[in-house]
């Protein structure tokens, strides 16, 4: 779990842009839906998180709205913007040709066996 | 619960981040904590384990360097879902607009009609705008002109006549190629259609061959005429219309070729024009066929004036030189033909609009009219609403709402209602758009219909958005949010913005000004018309049955033959039961057919500066009788003036007094022309017959129909039977008694005199009919817009009067209270109605006959009927006011 920890500092935005390419979400559920879909492998608290928002915001990758629901406080919800999601589809890219390259190297042919 | 926002506050308090940004971030985190926390808390940690970890997520440099460089953003509140983006948010606004809407359908209905009725008016009459005065008629009009033949004295005379070309003038003028890149002639005739069914009589025009293509029209399929299908040897040749080529041939496109009988002759169909080809026409018909213009050789003579010339410029010639060259060629033109006459040119554009123009412009500036008042009615709808609506806007400023975004909710809104209302119109002027063209066909250059097409579309549009968006952003205007809030802080009560108020009567007032205008133009047109009706036609219509035929030039080319026929029609039909009189004439009266030349009268040498002018006329039988033209002085035609017999004439009343002043003319004679060379002698003079309801009656001579042989094969003759009872039931036998003559004969315009007469007025009803409607609905939105000022005043002053009433004001107080209010706002409205109507009635001047622009009754009448209209809509709301309960409105203070 720690080395994993080291991984995720380059990847974090790469996460957190996969989680709101489609939906807007706000920072506890991201933080969440990393570490549900890790299975616990990958955790952010907040004062990891946030400062990933704000600086991803400040670079227009992500836009960050104050949104009311019914019987709800106001909440800030964040979705990726077009250059988000254009970074996005290169990293993703990236990402699965390098896992592809290590994969390669360590012996695995099934990234899914490997687990 | 910890107190998540004091622990991250004391974090942060040395990074002295502004106020509303720390709001924000604290705001976040601390949702972020509690949420953790709970998480925490569920899996079953212990209070103090969860809260410490969920504090240690804070414990992070990295959070208070990046807040540091914190991107500007400001609070702001989103309704609804998560992440909503513009398209989102429209998508938003519209639903709630909608839903707003379906609130108050009374309102939304209201409102949707109102708008519709004025976007439909001004789509309407933007149509016709668009296809009379805005889409050029032609390629190159500019270039185009008509060419009229004139007596010297027209000019002087300042006679408002159309005049034609006889053939040979027409030939010189052709030749002058140095002005002209082209010189084209037209006129019409109806051909007989024989061997396709039931005989029939078409509409042909006769062009040359240089016509169609000055025009911009070419068939789209088979060829167009060519020069040598001109000469009268030509083998015979027609073109066909599309709507006769559909009508007839089905559309068949191997038509090329086949033989169509006109008149008992074969033509060949070399082509079909296309839809959209409108050829000009001066007789205002729509032609089925069209055929070279073949002049036969007795009709290509001088002075028989039939061609309708339009020449085109060459390119680089402005119309002025082109003027000035015509003018000098006038005096060539003329010594060829040892005579002396004039030319008239008229921009072909200016010939097939002037008479549309006008009326056009005037109907445009009604329906703005009803535009500006179907406006000021939903501006007063909307500012009603608007002072409903003010807990709802000052709540949402309160919540955070930015002002930008109110407006934009107002601004969907007021569009929905806009599209809403521009829909229903667009729709509603398609439903009526061939009843529209109907009504103003008699007004329009023929082909010319009201249509809705893509410019028309865009004009809608401009319409519906320019209106939509002032309503949305007017109401919102009015609405500072400041005052709003201040509003919220006096307990949210409904209460009158003086502004709005004050608003809303200045625009009751214009709406009551402006309907009193158009009521005012209705009124005018209505009492010309009563006039119009009323007139002396110089006729008895009543109980006179009419009908037209046009011989086959073919089977009655001898002209004995000819008239042998008409006296057996006559003769037949005289002994029908019932039949009191009957009579042939060349033209029918308030038809405005008649043919118009220069006659000769003896003893006074011709003198081309003082030219005699006047209508010509063909009659036979007892055409007077049956007309029942009065007889001033001398005798009618009788059995007696036949072909062979000494020539006579018949001149009215008009003719005598211009032409004969003080001195009998009984006994004198005159050259009527026409091919008599004689002087035919005057016998009798008769009242005069109009030609147009609205127009002194044109000097008119009468002849004979059998003195004129040499010209009755050229003209139509129309039969005036008097009859003892219902005409239309004579109809039938008096068709019979032609067929048995003849029964290839066609008989058209079948109709009573009545009719005609009432056709000859139908210009005149269109008007009358669309600003009827017009003002109609204008009285009735103005009677709306009072209603529901007054309906507020009366909410408004609820305690008020309930005041009153404790403190012992009777119901005729209130009632006086209230109709006081009312009475001023009608007054001003009339007031300023007058005004309006005075400036603006003169344009309605050339609509009017025998009345006045500044006619005092019709205004009086007018304003009589406006403001017991505008007094019947305060009914109830008055009513309801003087019902005020004052206990009950007391008790609720």
């Amino acid at each position: 779990m720690t080395k994993l920890n080291e991984l995720k500092k380059g990847s974090a935005e790469l996460l957190i842009l996969a989680l709101i390419e489609l939906r807007a979400r706000h920072g506890y559920e991201i933080s969440k839906l990393i570490e549900q879909r890790s299975a616990g492998e990958l955790k952010f608290n907040a004062a990891s998180l946030y400062p990933l928002l704000y600086r991803l915001e400040q670079r227009g990758c992500i836009e960050g709205r104050w949104v009311e629901k019914a019987n709800q406080r106001r909440r800030r919800y964040y979705r990726a913007t077009a250059a988000g999601r254009k970074i996005l589809r290169q990293q993703r890219g990236v990402w699965s040709a390098f896992v592809a390259a290590v994969n390669q190297i360590i012996g695995a042919d099934y990234a899914g066996l490997a687990l | 619960m910890p107190d998540w926002r004091s622990e991250i506050s004391r974090t942060f308090a040395p990074l002295h981040l502004s106020p509303s940004r720390e709001a924000w971030v604290v705001t976040e985190l601390e949702q972020h904590l509690e949420q953790h926390y709970a998480d925490l808390l569920a899996q079953g940690i212990s209070e103090a384990e969860a809260r410490s970890t969920a504090l240690a997520g804070l414990d992070n440099h990295d959070l208070l360097r990046e807040l540091r460089n914190l991107p500007k953003d400001e609070i702001t509140v989103h309704p609804g879902q998560a992440g909503a983006g513009f398209w989102d948010e429209l998508g938003l606004d519209i639903h709630f607009a909608f839903r707003m809407l379906g609130k108050d359908p009374g309102f939304a209905a209201m409102a949707i009609l109102t708008l519709a009725i004025g976007f439909g008016a001004n789509t309407a009459i933007f149509s016709l705008l668009n296809t009379v005065l805005l889409r050029p008629l032609y390629p190159n009009i500019q270039r185009l002109l008509v060419l009229e033949d004139v007596p010297l004295s027209a000019r002087k005379q300042k006679l408002n006549m159309n005049y034609k070309m006889s053939y040979p003038i027409y030939l010189s003028w052709k030749e002058q190629k140095d002005i002209f890149e082209s010189v084209s002639a037209i006129t019409a005739q109806g051909p007989s259609l024989t061997g396709m069914g039931e005989p029939e009589r078409l509409q042909a025009a006769f062009v040359s061959s240089d016509l169609l293509p000055t025009l911009g029209i070419s068939p789209m399929l088979g060829r167009g005429f060519r020069p040598e299908d001109e000469p009268y040897s030509a083998p015979p040749v027609v073109l066909l219309t599309a709507g006769f080529w559909r009508s007839h041939f089905n559309s068949d496109r191997g038509v090329l070729g086949r033989k169509l009988t006109l008149n008992d002759q074969p033509f060949t169909i070399i082509g079909v024009l296309p839809e959209s080809a409108q050829l000009v026409s001066f007789t205002g018909v729509l032609f089925d066929i069209v055929e070279p213009l073949r002049e036969a050789p007795e009709s290509a003579v001088l002075g028989f004036n039939h061609l309708f010339v339009i020449a085109k410029l060459r390119p680089g010639l402005t119309q002025a030189n082109a003027l000035q060259a015509i003018q000098s060629r006038v005096l060539a033109v003329n010594k060829n033909f040892s005579r002396e006459r004039d030319i008239q040119v008229i921009p072909l554009e200016f010939y097939l609009t002037s008479e549309a123009k006008p009326l056009v412009l005037i109907l445009f500036g009604a329906v703005a009219v009803v535009l500006l008042i179907t406006c000021a009615n939903t501006a007063n709808l909307l500012l009603a609403r608007g002072a409903a609506r003010d807990k709802e806007m000052a709540i949402r400023v309160a919540l955070g709402a930015r002002r930008a975004r109110l407006v934009r909710q107002l601004l969907t809104e007021s569009l929905l209602i806009s599209v809403f209302g521009g829909a229903l119109g667009l729709f509603g002027m398609w439903m009526t758009q061939t009843w529209l063209s109907k009504l103003l066909a008699d007004r329009l250059p023929p082909g010319i219909h009201v249509q809705v097409n893509a410019s028309v579309f865009m004009f809608t549009l401009g319409l519906v958005v320019g209106v939509g968006t002032i309503f949305g952003v007017l109401p919102s205007l009015q609405g500072r949010s400041k005052a709003l809030r201040e509003r919220l802080s006096q307990g949210g009560k409904l209460s009158a913005r003086p502004v709005s108020h004050r608003v809303r009567n200045v625009l009751v007032v214009c709406e009551i000004a402006f309907s009193l205008a158009l009521l005012a133009a209705a009124g005018l047109l209505l009492r010309s018309f009563v006039r119009l009706m009323n007139v002396d036609k110089g006729f008895d219509a009543d109980h006179v049955l009419t009908l037209r035929i046009w011989p086959s030039p073919t089977r009655y080319a001898d002209p004995q033959k000819y008239i042998a026929y008409v006296n057996a029609i006559l003769q037949r039909t005289r002994a029908l039961p019932g039949v009191k009189a009957a009579g042939w004439a060349s033209c029918l009266p308030v038809s405005g057919s008649c043919i118009t030349g220069d006659f000769e009268i003896e003893g006074r040498p011709s003198n081309s500066h003082n030219m005699i002018m006047g209508a010509k006329q063909l009659v036979s039988g007892d055409y007077f009788r049956a007309m029942h033209v009065r007889l001033l002085s001398g005798r009618f035609f009788n059995e007696h003036d036949k072909t062979d017999s000494a020539p006579v004439a018949i001149v009215d009343q008009a003719f005598a007094e211009q032409y004969f002043g003080h001195e009998n003319p009984i006994g004198k004679h005159i050259d009527f022309g026409w091919g008599g060379n004689a002087f035919a002698e005057i016998v009798g003079v008769v009242g005069e017959v109009k030609e147009s309801l609205a127009e002194r009656a044109n000097p008119t001579v009468y002849v004979p129909l059998a003195q004129r042989p040499a010209v009755v094969g050229q003209l139509a003759f129309s039969l005036a039977v008097r009859t003892a009872y219902e005409p239309n039931e004579a109809a039938r036998s008096v068709r019979d008694a032609i067929h048995q003559t003849d029964s290839t004969q066609i008989i058209e315009a079948v109709q009573a005199m009545d009719e005609v007469v009432d056709k000859s007025v139908s210009s005149r009803r269109a008007p009358l009919w669309l600003f009827g409607g017009f003002s109609g609905i204008a009285a009735f939105l103005a009677a709306i817009g009072i209603y529901g000022v007054i309906t507020f005043y009366v909410a408004q002053r609820r305690e008020e009067i309930g005041t009153r009433m404790a403190l012992g004001a009777q119901r005729n107080d209130i009632l006086r209270l209230i109709m006081s209010h009312a009475g001023k706002l009608i007054a001003a409205g009339i007031a300023g109605g007058l005004i309006v109507t005075l400036l603006a009635v003169r344009a309605l001047q050339s609509l009017l006959y025998g009345t006045k622009p500044y006619d005092g009754p019709t205004l009086l009448v007018i304003c009589v009927l406006l403001s017991a209209n505008a007094f019947l809509a305060c009914g109830v709301p008055v009513f309801r006011a003087t019902r005020v309960d004052p206990q009950v409105v007391l008790r609720n203070e």
